[in-house]
């Protein structure tokens, strides 16, 4: 637990609070849409237990809260460490609780680990199922190209890729339901 | 490799989905949502979270608390040292012979107090 005074860069717990309660509206829902983003596909927890438990970690300390950074910014990375743990947490399970593993072994917790990443990864490629000029688009985007690269990477002319990637960030944002034909 | 792969898919689709999540107009965001229900959750969550928030930081205080209390010892100078350390010897029984204690060296004089005090914090003072 770190609070420290001689770090001038983060805020403190009263400025931390007063920054998660001034975000606006919209910016608090797309808070909680980033959250249910980075939930699917990990078991067991929800959107909203990934956004709690970030504001607690940023509130207490145990995570910095970089002061004249956008605050949904620090939001999103939080939650996406967040979620990156509770992958490691289910892996670090054993699959049959009752055989034994050796606690120093990385090979055992790296297939569980695996699997997990893979079931996300597909629950959000699942968003644009039934829409295929959407997931072209989402595929791009998880190939790390943006704008013009992500275009070309899915042939799709202009107008056509701009309503593509509107319906695919409104379909990763459960705004719109998985599978809807455009 | 496969976990590697996926795991950076998602991170960089985050970083997609971010970018155009926040050049999403504020109205498209909150279409399907009247913002006193988005208000009146993030009001309930911060609360909560303050609250947790508070309780982890009072329980990570007293952790320190103990090993601040534990740890620092007043420095004293070796002769002090060497005098309580006589002391502790004649009290508790302990094997040292006094010549022993005369020719020790500094730093072991002083170390050996450290160690005394840490014993005697536990078990009770010393006359």
């Amino acid at each position: 637990m770190a609070w420290s005074s001689g770090d001038p860069g983060r805020l403190n717990c009263q400025e931390v609070q007063a920054c998660l309660a001034q975000m606006s509206d919209a910016d608090l829902r797309r808070a909680e849409r980033i959250a249910d983003f980075l939930a699917r596909g990990l078991g067991g927890l929800s959107g909203e237990d990934l956004l709690q438990e970030a504001c607690v970690k940023l509130l207490s300390g145990e995570r910095r809260f970089p002061r004249d950074v956008y605050p949904l910014k620090v939001l999103k990375s939080a939650m996406h460490s967040e979620a990156s743990n509770a992958r490691k947490t289910e892996r670090a399970s054993p699959v049959d609780a009752r055989v034994p593993l050796p606690d120093d072994s990385a090979d055992r917790r790296s297939p569980e680990v695996a699997l997990l990443a893979t079931e996300q990864f597909r629950a959000l490629i699942a968003t644009c199922s039934g829409d295929p000029d959407a997931e072209l688009v989402v595929l791009a985007w998880a190939d790390g190209l943006k704008g013009a690269e992500a275009q070309e990477a899915t042939g799709l002319a202009g107008k056509t890729f701009d309503a593509a990637r509107k319906r695919a960030t409104r379909k990763l944002a459960g705004f719109e339901p998985a599978g809807a034909v455009p | 490799m496969n976990e590697k792969t996926d795991e950076d898919r998602v991170s960089k689709l985050l970083d997609s989905f971010f970018d155009e999540l926040q050049a999403m107009p504020d109205s498209d965001v909150l279409a399907a949502e009247s913002p006193q229900a988005v208000r009146t959750r993030a009001a309930d969550r911060l609360a909560r979270a303050v609250q947790e928030a508070g309780r982890r930081r009072m329980a990570a205080a007293r952790i320190q608390a103990v090993h601040v209390n534990r740890a620092p010892v007043t420095p004293i100078s070796v002769q002090e040292a060497r005098d309580y350390i006589a002391r502790v010897i004649e009290d508790r029984n302990y094997t040292l012979a006094a010549r022993q204690l005369e020719e020790m060296p500094e730093a072991e004089v002083l170390r050996l107090y450290q160690q005394l005090r840490e014993l005697e914090d536990d078990a009770g003072p010393a006359r």
